[in-house]
């Protein structure tokens, strides 16, 4: 396979395929189905700092193109993470990134401080759709002085890459600003979109939580907006996320500006496609001598 | 341990009242299948795959088939029952647990309601083979419904049909006629039928079907003491475990995975007596 190095300001990546958070377990999950190590990077599930059990009654759906969800950020939790779960990651020879999330600044700041001493966490890839406890449930992204405060916390605590992932519900152009200011890595654009769905036999909202998150083909178009724009107007290095379902998907985020992508819905429909994207994308590059994946942008 | 491969239709078979037999030729690389797990089968035009339970596994001139039984309910279902002979379908599994089988021969009681029958007609097949004794109740709307009555009748030591409207079996619910055959059984203790509290003979049920239908029977059963495994289904997208999409809550308020910690439950798990 053709060398696809990559690198986010001071992310550096054997390839430009990694995983999305919730989609692909702790990356040992799929060794089964081929060898994960492959990969760019493996962004694992995200972490709060106590166990989550995660949203009750319904919680996925399939829609026409695409995939709505109401997990509600179940998870072990640090302790079991670190304890369990990272010897076990120890396996997975690329780069692991951490995603974590939490329902204040201080949950955020005690998870990536003890990540800070695990050599394991290559970086961190920060929620900042979680609400805000202390700010009424709104979420961090839609608070710019908060999450202000968090990065520039954040990169006082944690000395390797940082992370932020954006959805497109939040003003993330402004976001973007803030990040490359306070020295964050990279953005992953987007997260799901905030959807909700309605049961008309019942009469009744599909998820006891209302709301749920879009992913999917339905999304990519959304995706790419947000990709293009902040790599324009702000031009921090960005992971394109949003219904990537096979190389020609992940050509359009490259074409748009990113400088990865990530893979989540797809490795659903086929346990099998982030290899294949990553396969076939490398076969791309090669039939069409392009050295470094960034040429690709179309502007 | 779950793999994937993609599976040539061998047959495909449409049933009445919308169910479909599919056949496949196994891939002989790929785990074989224990009674109550269950594959993730992948239509062409659906983002997810679809959860099917194994409706039977064997062998013919030294090839192995897998087969699924399902019902046409959506999407999904519609798609895999327009296969072709011929065709390639991507699959993963097998996914799951499986039925627990007791190693003492104690009589198996299988309880199905509707499209319950496709993982408990793959159990009775196991069970018949090394020879337990088989009390098949098998219940369904509309007496069409019924699938591999002559089979199943061959499994079963007893076999017990429901129908709705009442055109084949007795008229009703699988759950009124298993309630008389417990009754019945529950007079004639000495022969060691259902409700043997001191020996080893009290049986083991097996239920699968409505969600309604599972609580009732459980209820009855747990009543009698008798233990019971149950299989639930759930939605699910992946299959793998990473979703978390597929869980089902426990009577103590706890949430289990179907892919992980089922789709085979301890009944007592989910319903109390």
């Amino acid at each position: 396979m053709k060398e696809l190095t990559t690198s986010l300001s001071n992310l550096n990546l054997k390839n430009p395929v990694m995983t999305a958070s919730g989609t692909f377990g702790f990356g040992f999950e799929f060794m089964n189905f081929y060898d994960t190590s492959l990969l760019g990077a493996i962004v694992c599930k995200g972490i709060s700092r106590n166990p989550r059990e995660g949203n009750r009654g319904h919680r996925l759906a399939e829609i026409n193109g695409g995939l709505i969800n109401s997990v509600g950020l179940e998870n072990p939790g640090l302790t079991d993470f670190i304890d369990k779960i990272i010897p076990e990651a120890e396996k997975i020879n690329t780069t692991y990134i951490v995603n974590i999330l939490g329902s204040d600044i201080e949950e955020y700041l005690y998870i990536a401080e003890r990540l800070s001493g695990l050599k394991r966490a290559d970086a961190i890839e920060v929620n900042i759709s979680c609400p805000n406890v202390k700010s009424g449930g709104i979420s961090f992204g839609k608070d710019l002085n908060l999450t202000r405060e968090l990065a520039r916390k954040l990169r006082e605590i944690f000395p390797r890459p940082l992370i932020f992932k954006v959805s497109a519900d939040i003003p993330y152009l402004e976001i973007a600003r803030i990040c490359r200011d306070e020295g964050i890595d990279a953005l992953t654009c987007i997260n799901t979109v905030q959807s909700l769905l309605i049961d008309v036999d019942k009469k009744a909202f599909r998820f006891n939580n209302i709301y749920g998150g879009l992913s999917g083909p339905a999304i990519k178009p959304v995706a790419l907006r947000v990709v293009y724009q902040v790599q324009k107007e702000v031009g921090i290095p960005v992971i394109g996320c949003g219904g990537i379902m096979n190389y020609r998907d992940a050509l359009e985020f490259f074409m748009a500006g990113a400088s990865a992508v990530q893979i989540g819905t797809a490795n659903f429909a086929n346990p099998l496609s982030a290899y294949e994207i990553l396969r076939d994308l490398s076969e791309y590059c090669e039939k069409n001598n392009i050295p470094d994946i960034r040429e690709l942008r179309i502007w | 341990m779950i793999t994937y491969s993609r599976l040539k239709v061998a047959h495909i078979r449409h049933l009445k009242a919308g169910y479909v037999l599919l056949t496949l030729l196994y891939d002989n690389q790929m785990t074989p299948p224990q009674p109550g797990q269950f594959f993730m089968l992948k239509p062409r035009n659906t983002i997810i795959a679809r959860p099917i339970s194994v409706h039977n596994f064997f062998s013919v001139l030294k090839k192995n088939y897998i087969e699924f039984l399902f019902k046409v309910v959506g999407r999904g279902t519609e798609e895999l029952s327009d296969m072709k002979k011929g065709d390639m379908l991507p699959v993963w599994g097998p996914i799951g647990n499986s039925f627990p089988i007791p190693e003492d021969k104690r009589t198996a009681v299988l309880i199905a309601g509707g499209r319950g029958i496709a993982p408990l007609f793959f159990l009775a097949t196991r069970l018949f083979e090394k020879k337990y004794e088989i009390h098949f109740f098998y219940g369904v709307k509309n007496s069409d419904e019924l699938i591999h009555l002559l089979r199943i009748k061959n499994l079963s030591t007893k076999l017990y049909i429901s129908t709705e409207d009442g055109k084949k079996g007795k008229k009703g619910f699988v759950t009124n006629l298993f309630q008389d055959a417990v009754g019945n059984y529950s007079s004639q203790v000495k022969e060691n039928l259902l409700f043997d509290y001191e020996g080893k003979k009290s049986p083991v049920c097996y239920v699968c079907g409505p969600d309604i239908m599972i609580e009732k029977v459980c209820d009855i059963s747990l009543t009698g003491r008798i233990k019971t495994y149950i299989s639930l289904e759930s939605h699910l997208a992946c299959g793998t475990g990473v979703c978390l999409g597929c869980t089902v809550e426990t009577r103590g308020g706890r949430l289990l995975h179907i892919c992980k910690e089922g789709p085979v439950f301890d009944a007592e798990e989910f319903y109390c007596k």
